[in-house]
C-alpha cells in the first residue's frame, strides 16, 4: 500500500502493526492539518540556493553539468512565451487547487483507513473462533432473539422503504423558482416564475453582462446605513 | 348609496374611461369596452360582498402587519392560488426581516365587483415607517446619516368569498387571493388588455382577472397576469424583442430548458407549432408560433402535479410569450375558460412593417432609439455614441433600458439605465453604492483594491454625479470570469446609469474608452 515515492517516507515511518505514526496514533483530519511541518535543517535555504545556482540551466556557457542535455540561454530564447489568455490566471489557480485537493484526498484516504495489521487480523480470527458462550458474557436467550429479531428487522426495513419512497414536500413552483433569485432584485418577488426564467436565459446568452434586473426598493431601503 | 352620489360616481367613471380612450392614442393599455358593461354583479347575478365585511378583513390584516406577525397575516386567507399565496409570504417575510416598526392602513379603492365565484376589490396599503434618509443625491452634498418618515403606498387586487356568520356581525368575508398591482395601472375583468405599440390584445373573458405587472417585476417590455378567480390557474403575458429572430420552436425549447435548470423536477415535452385561434384560420405571412408543455412535480398543494405551458408568437423580432400555469386538476376542470382566454389573444396589426413593429414597443416603453450606433433616450435625456463598426442592440429586461454593442472581435459595451426603485423617492450615493456593490458581487467581481476609483464628482455633460471604477475578478471565482472591467457610473436623482465594457483584443480598447466617455446629456 505504501508508495515509495511518497514524501512521507523521508525520515518518517508508519507502524502498521501498532497503527501509529512515529509512536503516536494517527491524528484526525483537524489535528492533521494543525501538525507542525517537517523539520527543516538550518542550512536548507543555503543548500537549495546553491543547488539552483549550480544547476545546468544557470551556466552561462551552456554546459549542462551532470543532469542531462544543456539548456542554453539561446535555446530558451528561441521559444517565445505565448500571450496569456484572458482566463489564464483563473484556470491556473483552479488547476492548482484541484491538484492540491487531489493530493490531500490521496494522502488522507491512505492513512485515515489503513490496512488491518496482521495482529488485528489474528485477534479478530481468534475472537470469531472462540465458542459463543464465552464471546459474550450476557447472551440474549435464543428464543427471545428469534421472536423479536425478524419482526423488528422487517419493521425497520418497511420504515426505511416508506421514508425512501416518500417524495419531499415541495413548495409551489412560483416559490421554488423565486428562491433562486437574489433578494436584491425586484423580480425575486414576482408572483410568476416567468421573469426568473427570462433572467436565466439572459444570463446564459450574455454571461459577462451585469444582471439585467432592477433593484428592489425595500431591499435597498432596509440596507441604507443608520 | 344615494342616487346623486351614484350618478356622480358614474360620471367620474365615464370621464376616466374617456381619458383612458384618449390615452390609447399614445399606446397605454386600455379598456376596450365602456364601463357600462363592467357589471358589479357576477354572471350568475350574485351580489358582491359588502364593503363593511371587507373592511373587517383589512383591519385583521393591518393588526397582524403592525405586530410584524407574518403567520397571523397569512392565516387570515383561505388561499385559492397557493403559488400566489407563497409569494405573498415571501414578500412579507422580506419586509419584516429587519424588524423595523411599521404601521399599515389598508382601504378599499373603488367598489367591490363579482368575478366568477368571488368578490374582487382593489385595496390600497399605506405603510408608515422610519427609514434612513437618502444621502448625497445628484444635487446635494453627502449628508450625515439621518432618518425620514416615509409612507409607502402599494395597491393590490383582493378576492374574497363569504365567511360563516358570526353572531351579530352579519356578513363576513374571507380573503382567498391577493396580488400586487402598480398604483398607476388598472385591473380588468370583462375588458381586454390592449397595447397598440406592442401590437396585441388579450382578455375580456368572463371569470379572468387581468393584473398588469410592474416592469421591474416582469422583466419584459410589458407584462400582465390573468388569474381565473377561485382557481389556481394563471396565464402570464410578456412582450419581448429578439433581434436574432429565433424561431418560436427554439424559443419555447429555450424557455423549457431554463425552467428545468431552475427547477430540476420540471420535465419539458416536445415543442409543437401553435398559433392563436384568432390567426390560425388565415395566418399572416410573418407570424409564427410554438407551444411547449412542461410537467411540474407534485407539491404541497397539487396532489397530481402541475403544468406550465409556454406559448410564443413571433412577428419579426417582436415576441409575445404566454405562460399558462396551474394544477393539472384545474387545467382539466377549466379547460374551456382557458381556451377562451387563449382565443382572445390577437395581434392588432398584421400588415405593418415588421421592423417597425419591433422598434415601436421598445421606443414606447423605454424611450430609447438607436440610429447608426448612437443611442438616444429622450425620456431620460441622455446619449451615448457606440464604437464605429460594432453591432448595437437594445435589450428587454427589468432595467429601464439596456443597449449592447458588440465588436467583430467579441469586445462588448453595455449601457444600462436603472430607474428609481419602487418605494424610493430618488437615487442617492449610498443606495447607488449599495446596488452597484451587489451587482459587482453577483458577477463574481470586487472593487479593485489598487485602482484609485475616486468618489462621486459632478459630471457636467450629464447633469449628475459621475464616478469611475475598476472591478476585478474575485479570487476563487468562476473560471473564465473576466479578469478586469472598467466602468463609469452616472448618478442622477431619477436614474442610475452604468457603462461597462470588456475588451477581447487590445485593438478594441481605444474605441471602447472613447465610447464610454461619450455619455452625455442630449
Amino acid at each position: 500500500m505504501r508508495d515509495d515515492h511518497d514524501a512521507f517516507d523521508t525520515g518518517f515511518d508508519f507502524d502498521e502493526g501498532a497503527g501509529t505514526f512515529e509512536g503516536r496514533h494517527f491524528p484526525s483530519e483537524t489535528e492533521w492539518l494543525s501538525l507542525p511541518g517537517p523539520p527543516i535543517t538550518a542550512d536548507f535555504v543555503e543548500r537549495t540556493m546553491a543547488a539552483l545556482r549550480e544547476g545546468p540551466a544557470w551556466h552561462e556557457n551552456g554546459s549542462a553539468g551532470e543532469a542531462g542535455d544543456p539548456v542554453t540561454a539561446d535555446l530558451l530564447a528561441a521559444f517565445a512565451a505565448p500571450p496569456p489568455t484572458r482566463d489564464f490566471a483563473a484556470r491556473t489557480l483552479r488547476a492548482l487547487q484541484d491538484d492540491r485537493a487531489a493530493r490531500w484526498r490521496e494522502l488522507l484516504a491512505r492513512y485515515v483507513a489503513p490496512d488491518p495489521s496482521p495482529d488485528f487480523v489474528a485477534r479478530t480470527l481468534a475472537a470469531l473462533a472462540r465458542p459463543a458462550d464465552t464471546a459474550d458474557p450476557r447472551p440474549l436467550p435464543r428464543r427471545t432473539a428469534g421472536v423479536w429479531a425478524w419482526p423488528l428487522l422487517m419493521l425497520a426495513a418497511l420504515a426505511a422503504v416508506v421514508v425512501l419512497l416518500q417524495e419531499p414536500i415541495r413548495a409551489p413552483v412560483e416559490l421554488r423558482i423565486a428562491e433562486q433569485v437574489r433578494p436584491a432584485l425586484a423580480h425575486a418577488y414576482a408572483a410568476s416564475p416567468l421573469p426568473a426564467v427570462l433572467a436565466e436565459i439572459d444570463r446564459q446568452q450574455d454571461p459577462d453582462a451585469l444582471p439585467n434586473g432592477e433593484a428592489d426598493g425595500m431591499w435597498l431601503l432596509q440596507r441604507r446605513p443608520r | 348609496m344615494s342616487p346623486s352620489l351614484a350618478s356622480l360616481r358614474g360620471a367620474v367613471t365615464g370621464l376616466r374611461c374617456a381619458l383612458m380612450a384618449l390615452l390609447s392614442g399614445i399606446g397605454l393599455p386600455l379598456c376596450a369596452q365602456t364601463t357600462a358593461s363592467a357589471a358589479k354583479a357576477g354572471a350568475d347575478g350574485a351580489a358582491p360582498l359588502g364593503a363593511d365585511a371587507i373592511r373587517d378583513v383589512l383591519k385583521q390584516l393591518d393588526a397582524a402587519f403592525d405586530r410584524g406577525d407574518a403567520d397571523a397575516w397569512l392565516a387570515v386567507f383561505a388561499p385559492d392560488h397557493p403559488g400566489a399565496h407563497a409569494m405573498l409570504k415571501q414578500r412579507l417575510l422580506h419586509t419584516f426581516a429587519p424588524g423595523l416598526p411599521m404601521k399599515s392602513t389598508s382601504s378599499l379603492v373603488g367598489e367591490p365587483v363579482r368575478v366568477g365565484p368571488r368578490t374582487v376589490v382593489r385595496i390600497r396599503h399605506e405603510v408608515r415607517a422610519t427609514f434612513p434618509a437618502p444621502s448625497g443625491g445628484a444635487g446635494q452634498p453627502a449628508a450625515p446619516t439621518a432618518t425620514e418618515e416615509r409612507v409607502l403606498v402599494d395597491d393590490s387586487m383582493m378576492a374574497l368569498r363569504g365567511g360563516a356568520a358570526q353572531g351579530d356581525r352579519g356578513e363576513t368575508a374571507v380573503p382567498t387571493f391577493l396580488i400586487e398591482i402598480p398604483v398607476d395601472a388598472e385591473a380588468r375583468t370583462d375588458r381586454t388588455f390592449r397595447c397598440p405599440p406592442c401590437n396585441y390584445e388579450i382578455g375580456g373573458v368572463a371569470g379572468w382577472l387581468c393584473v398588469p405587472t410592474r416592469r421591474d417585476r416582469a422583466l419584459s417590455l410589458e407584462g400582465a397576469s390573468f388569474y381565473l378567480i377561485g382557481t389556481d390557474l394563471a396565464c402570464d403575458v410578456s412582450v419581448q424583442i429578439d433581434d436574432s429572430m429565433t424561431a418560436p420552436t427554439a424559443v419555447v425549447q429555450r424557455l423549457g430548458r431554463a425552467l428545468h435548470q431552475l427547477d430540476l423536477g420540471a420535465q419539458p415535452g416536445l415543442a409543437v407549432s401553435w398559433l392563436p385561434a384568432a390567426h390560425a384560420g388565415e395566418p399572416p405571412r410573418e407570424l409564427t408560433g410554438a407551444r411547449l408543455d412542461i410537467d411540474l412535480p407534485k407539491d404541497a398543494t397539487s396532489a397530481d402535479g402541475s403544468r406550465a405551458m409556454f406559448h410564443v408568437t413571433a412577428f419579426g423580432a417582436l415576441q409575445h410569450l404566454l405562460l399558462v400555469r396551474g394544477s393539472k386538476r384545474a387545467l382539466r376542470d377549466h379547460d374551456q375558460e382557458l381556451q377562451a382566454l387563449l382565443a382572445s389573444f390577437r395581434l392588432l396589426d398584421t400588415n405593418c412593417d415588421r421592423v417597425r413593429a419591433a422598434l415601436r414597443p421598445v421606443e414606447h416603453h423605454t424611450g430609447g432609439t438607436l440610429t447608426a450606433g448612437v443611442y438616444t433616450n429622450d425620456r431620460f435625456d441622455i446619449e451615448l455614441t457606440g464604437p464605429k463598426g460594432w453591432k448595437a442592440q437594445q435589450r428587454c429586461g427589468g432595467a429601464e433600458f439596456r443597449v449592447v454593442w458588440t465588436s467583430p472581435n467579441g469586445s462588448r459595451l453595455w449601457l444600462t439605465g436603472y430607474a428609481v426603485p419602487q418605494s424610493m423617492t430618488r437615487w442617492c450615493r449610498t443606495t447607488a453604492d449599495l446596488w452597484l456593490a451587489d451587482q459587482c458581487a453577483a458577477q463574481g467581481l470586487q472593487a479593485s483594491p489598487t485602482a484609485d476609483a475616486g468618489d462621486w464628482a459632478p459630471l457636467d455633460p450629464c447633469n449628475g454625479l459621475g464616478r469611475r471604477a475598476t472591478w476585478v475578478a474575485r479570487p476563487g471565482g468562476a473560471p473564465g470570469a473576466v479578469p478586469e472591467r472598467q466602468l463609469r457610473f452616472l448618478l442622477r436623482d431619477d436614474l442610475l446609469v452604468v457603462v461597462d465594457g470588456t475588451v477581447a483584443t487590445e485593438a478594441d480598447a481605444a474605441a471602447l474608452r472613447a465610447a464610454m466617455a461619450s455619455l452625455q446629456r442630449r
